[in-house]
């Protein structure tokens, strides 16, 4: 028995190369987005095909062994419930926004956003990750960053393009991050990812945060327009040795139920 | 080099699958590690490389939007791990497969965790979500280690050794 003497030389150039790629992503110094987007456009045509088949499936076997009109209510019923929770939501902020006799002003700005409507066609195969990759990319007017919303609320925003699909990385994920405010107290926060849900960071200990409470964008991070729900207050901890709020949000979107979401690409 | 195409190809096809089917899966099921699972089969069937882990590991972070070189980096270091600690094992490939899959998957994630805090904090991964992520691995590894044994028949005997630890002779 013998074992080979390894190519160590190889291994080194491997390693060192990785490493390389590694620290030039990290450090922001390379923008790898490009080779996302070549994989994507790629991936994009047979992703799509293996969607439509997945879905015909799915399709074939509600529509068969289930009740077909149950079914279809059911779907009608909660795409008006989806429906109604965003306008409330939005008539919510509105209210609020008419208290500041700035409604008139954000409604202009928001009926500048051109939406894109997209399906979600596949999630990250990684554990460590979450992402989502739409059917929709840089052919439909996409761009790297733009928010993407759902009915409920805020869903993500756009990580890599490719030529017919998109990478969203979703406000859920470590490491994502949303500038907010608190509906009702106005006060500012960060919205970190944290893996299944979200918190808020930043939050002075003397600030007033009510469990229950809704999350909205603020706008501030140049990448979502103000006053889009985000999610809404589940808990509020008080350590007494800490300078900041502890608070848990609950995302307003399920992102379990997420098959459809929109891509606001600007005005 | 056709071997090693097709093996990363493989992985493209299984990681590729693994994504669109977890679009119509309930969103807080775990992925399993199909990347780790093809390093780890790569670690125990020489011809195959350190070359073949890198690049399933850069495949994984293209699919996954992971920065890139995450995946290759920490692949390649378990490769490197696995054949060496696989080397004079006396065990039937299968078995061993199996039974180095959850240990390995979740060496994985706590390796590419600890990279991604060289980067700056961020809240650390949930540890039930990686141990069930590692269960499913372990799950689907006999059928993966079967589908890519019988994918690869054709290119038995085929190949150039490049670093192979596990040969005996």
């Amino acid at each position: 028995m013998r074992r080979r003497a390894p190519k160590r030389a190889l291994i080194a150039v491997l390693v060192l190369s990785s490493l390389f790629f590694l620290s030039l992503n990290l450090t922001g110094k390379w923008d790898a987005g490009w080779l996302y987007g070549a994989f994507l456009t790629i991936t994009g045509p047979p992703q799509k095909a293996l969607s439509w088949a997945e879905k015909k499936v799915e399709d074939l076997f509600y529509s068969y062994l289930y009740l077909v009109n149950l079914r279809e209510e059911n779907r009608r019923l909660k795409e008006a419930l989806k429906r109604l929770t965003y306008e409330r939501n939005l008539l919510l902020e509105q209210v609020e926004e008419l208290k500041r006799l700035r409604q008139l002003l954000k409604f202009k700005e928001r009926t500048k956003l051109r939406m894109v409507p997209a399906e979600v066609v596949a999630l990250s195969p990684e554990p460590h990750i979450r992402t989502l990759v739409i059917d929709k990319g840089s052919t439909d007017g996409l761009k790297e960053g733009m928010p993407v919303v759902a009915w409920e609320g805020v869903v993500g925003r756009i990580l890599h393009v490719g030529q017919r699909t998109s990478m969203v990385l979703p406000i859920v994920e470590r490491g994502s991050a949303v500038s907010v405010l608190l509906r009702s107290s106005r006060t500012r926060a960060i919205l970190e990812g944290e893996g299944k849900g979200c918190r808020l960071v930043y939050i002075p200990r003397d600030k007033e945060v009510r469990e229950g409470e809704g999350v909205i964008t603020s706008g501030l991070d140049g990448i979502y327009p103000k006053g889009l729900p985000v999610g809404r207050v589940v808990k509020v901890t008080r350590g007494s040795r800490r300078f900041f709020l502890e608070v848990e949000v609950a995302p307003a979107v399920d992102f379990g139920k997420l098959e459809e979401v929109m891509v606001l690409v600007g005005g | 080099m056709r071997r090693a195409l097709f093996f990363v190809f493989l992985c493209w096809v299984y990681l590729f699958i693994e994504g669109s089917a977890l679009a119509f899966l309930p969103w807080d099921l775990p992925p399993p590690a199909l990347a780790l699972l093809m390093v780890l089969y790569a670690a125990l069937n020489p011809p195959l490389g350190p070359f073949e882990a890198l690049s399933v590991g850069l495949v994984a972070d293209l699919l996954s939007g992971a920065p890139f070189g995450l995946g290759g980096l920490s692949k390649l270091l378990l490769f490197l791990a696995l054949r060496r600690f696989a080397y004079g094992v006396e065990m039937q490939k299968p078995f061993l497969f199996v039974l180095l899959a959850f240990p390995a998957s979740l060496a994985d994630i706590l390796l590419q965790e600890a990279v991604l805090l060289l980067g700056g904090p961020r809240p650390p991964i949930d540890p039930l979500w990686a141990i069930a992520s590692s269960g499913l691995t372990v799950a689907l590894a006999w059928p993966v280690f079967y589908l890519t044994r019988r994918a690869l028949r054709p290119f038995e005997g085929k190949g150039r050794e490049v670093f192979s630890g596990l040969v005996r002779e």
